[in-house]
């Protein structure tokens, strides 16, 4: 694309100051619907603190065994020791972080006189090197506490503030009550976006000091409410790890085999897609968000095409005898339709920056109704920032491409095979 | 030597129910170097005629040679091409392109022929904006400019590529005689001093007469 087509795709919105203001309108409206549905599946999936990870996160979540003789079967969260046996030590892997995520995951903490409700965060030491949250004083709680379930916990600025009233210096060294526990608060982190759900939470403890909110291995050995974090090294694929786990679940077969249980491999560890589009632990890990967003994708794009190809058509029928005038000064038909197109391709991107732009302003504005920022209790934040990435922009752009494709190819082709004669006249059949 | 020759060119225009003969069996040979004019009433065929000797439409029957070229078996691309290099047009209503430049309406016809440079292409612009005596009015839009002037940007735009062959037709139609004295100077300047050949289809006789021959058409057919 060269200036002289900005040039006149701009000339062009001047001369029809109304049939372009609806062009560039409807595009940025398209675009904006677009958008929005992709920032709200977006969020889930780029990377962004304390989840910078993502790029690389791999999840191991569910476990489902049945009987070898007999119908029965089990299917749900891991247990830690399950979750080790399958996903510890696998190749590939820079560092893997055992999280808790019971169904209840707020808790009532006390600082001894009141009490808050929290939601809480239980894991491993290697929860902090997996995901990056901003400590704004003292540290996370050690390994040691870890080994040996000493209850040491980390508050957010906010839990803290709540909680104790106190700076988050002041907050270092108290005693909460959490689970019926003393824990004694040894680091404080910034506030951080639910929309990083993983590493989310207003107070975070070893799981191993808290076991009656962690659920783990409760009602059976195997399963739990452990969430397995795996923080792939560079250059390792999915199918690598995957294929390393099907692996163990072939010794896993024979190990369960005397108690006449089968465990059943559905795919993990999943990617974050899978991790977000799976229904349940006896579903195959499978991504399918890609298939229902292309759906409201090519409704989102369709009925505006059609509308905007209208707008086009009459657009070009203003520039019949420009058109014909280029003909006669042996401009080529390909050559009047590439114009067109690219012309026509400069309006649309003009219609998706402002869609774009539209898109952060309501997606901040109105981030709570879309991300439900609020139902994530005290420490939750948003900011727009997130949203805002290469893959987005470059989403954006590409939606503007199949716009301008979809609404302008047909006028355009028409546009381009004119009759001269008929053109400079005025005329098209 | 003849530029343009035309033998037994017959256009029928064929709707569902009518058909209309436009040219009838015309013949007609003009030499390199002519000033040419076609006359003759209304609907006679003149402007069928100016479009078939300037590509824009294809005969029903006959040949066209231009330039020693036999043009009737040429494809879309190809006589855009030959148009490109060749010939001129000239249009009583100007057509010039409202949202563009004088400048880049001038510049149109390079801007569709591979292998010119834009420098070369701001050269060859500036040269024969400065001809036509509207250097001063290279960035003003043809809405800025007055009936006179933008004829003479179409005449530019029409030699900016050096054609042998401008066509016009009825070049004066939308001007008054002061500005279609100035026109028609130009015009006989461009046969005159560039030995262009060009073919005028016009009404006025006293135009008419300024120019090496007349051609007259009645009901599509040549008649002198």
């Amino acid at each position: 694309m060269n200036f002289s087509i900005i040039r006149r795709a701009l000339s062009e919105i001047r001369q029809q100051p109304l049939v372009g203001a609806l062009s560039i309108f409807g595009t940025a409206f398209a675009v904006f619907l677009a958008m929005i549905v992709m920032m709200t599946s977006q969020v889930k999936s780029v990377p962004f603190a304390p989840e910078s990870c993502r790029d690389n996160l791999f999840i191991g979540r569910y476990f489902h065994e049945a009987q070898i003789e007999g119908q029965s079967a089990s299917s749900s969260g891991l247990s830690s020791a399950m979750a080790r046996k399958i996903y510890g030590g696998l190749e590939g892997v820079d560092t893997i972080a055992f999280l808790m995520q019971p169904w209840e995951e707020e808790t009532l903490v006390s600082n001894g006189s009141t009490s808050i409700l929290l939601r809480h965060k239980l894991a491993d030491g290697a929860f902090w090197s997996v995901f990056d949250h901003t400590f704004i004083a003292g540290r996370p709680y050690s390994d040691g506490a870890v080994e040996s379930g000493i209850p040491e916990v980390v508050l957010t600025r906010s839990a803290a503030a709540e909680l104790l009233g106190l700076s988050p210096d002041d907050a270092l060294g108290r005693i909460i009550v959490m689970g019926d526990r003393e824990a004694t608060v040894v680091g404080i982190v910034e506030d951080h976006t639910p929309l990083a759900s993983y590493a989310y939470g207003d107070i975070f403890g070893p799981y191993t000091a808290f076991p009656t909110l962690s659920q783990d291995g409760t009602w059976s050995p195997h399963f739990g409410a452990t969430v397995v974090a795996i923080m792939a090294k560079p250059g390792t694929t999915a199918e690598q790890l995957k294929e390393q786990v099907k692996e163990r679940y072939r010794r896993l077969e024979a190990e369960l085999k005397p108690d006449n249980l089968r465990p059943i491999y559905h795919g993990g560890p999943m990617t974050l897609g899978e991790a977000v589009s799976t229904q349940g632990s006896n579903s195959e890990a499978e991504d399918t968000s890609w298939r229902t967003n292309l759906v409201i994708y090519l409704m989102l794009i369709l009925v505006p095409a059609i509308n905007l190809s209208s707008i086009t058509n009459s657009r070009l029928r203003h520039r019949t005898s420009e058109i014909g005038v280029r003909r006669a000064f042996g401009a080529h038909r390909s050559r009047i339709f590439a114009e067109l197109l690219a012309e026509n391709f400069v309006v649309t991107l003009i219609g998706a920056s402002i869609g774009l732009l539209l898109s952060f302003g309501i997606a901040w504005l109105c981030s709570d109704m879309l991300f439900h920022i609020s139902d994530y209790g005290i420490s939750a934040t948003f900011s727009p920032l997130i949203l805002i990435n290469w893959p987005t922009v470059g989403f954006a752009v590409l939606i503007a491409f199949v716009l301008n494709i979809l609404s302008t190819f047909i006028p355009a082709i028409h546009a381009a095979r004119v009759n001269p004669v008929e053109a400079i006249a005025g005329r098209r059949s | 030597m003849s530029i343009i020759s035309l033998s037994d060119v017959t256009k029928i225009y064929r709707t569902d129910t009518i058909e209309t003969t436009a040219l009838d069996s015309v013949s007609l040979d003009i030499d390199k170097g002519e000033f040419v004019s076609i006359m003759g009433p209304s609907g006679c065929g003149k402007s069928t005629l100016l479009n078939v000797i300037g590509l824009l439409d294809r005969p029903s029957a006959g040949s066209v040679s231009i330039d020693g070229h036999n043009i009737i078996g040429l494809n879309d691309a190809a006589m855009a091409d030959f148009r490109n290099h060749n010939l001129g047009f000239i249009f009583q209503s100007f057509h010039l392109i409202p949202s563009l430049s004088v400048a880049d309406n001038v510049e149109l016809p390079l801007i569709y022929r591979s292998g010119v440079s834009a420098s070369e292409r701001k050269r060859l612009v500036s040269e024969v904006i400065d001809r036509v005596g509207l250097s001063h009015r290279r960035n003003h839009r043809p809405g800025q400019l007055s009936g006179g002037q933008r004829q003479r940007v179409a005449i530019a735009r029409a030699i900016v590529g050096n054609p042998e062959i401008i066509l016009a037709d009825e070049p004066t139609g939308n001007l008054d005689s002061a500005m279609s004295a100035e026109v028609m100077a130009l015009l006989r300047e461009l046969n005159t001093r560039d030995g262009r050949t060009i073919v005028m289809v016009t009404h006025n006789d006293d135009q008419a007469k300024l120019t090496d021959r007349i051609i007259n058409l009645y009901d599509g057919r040549r008649i002198s």
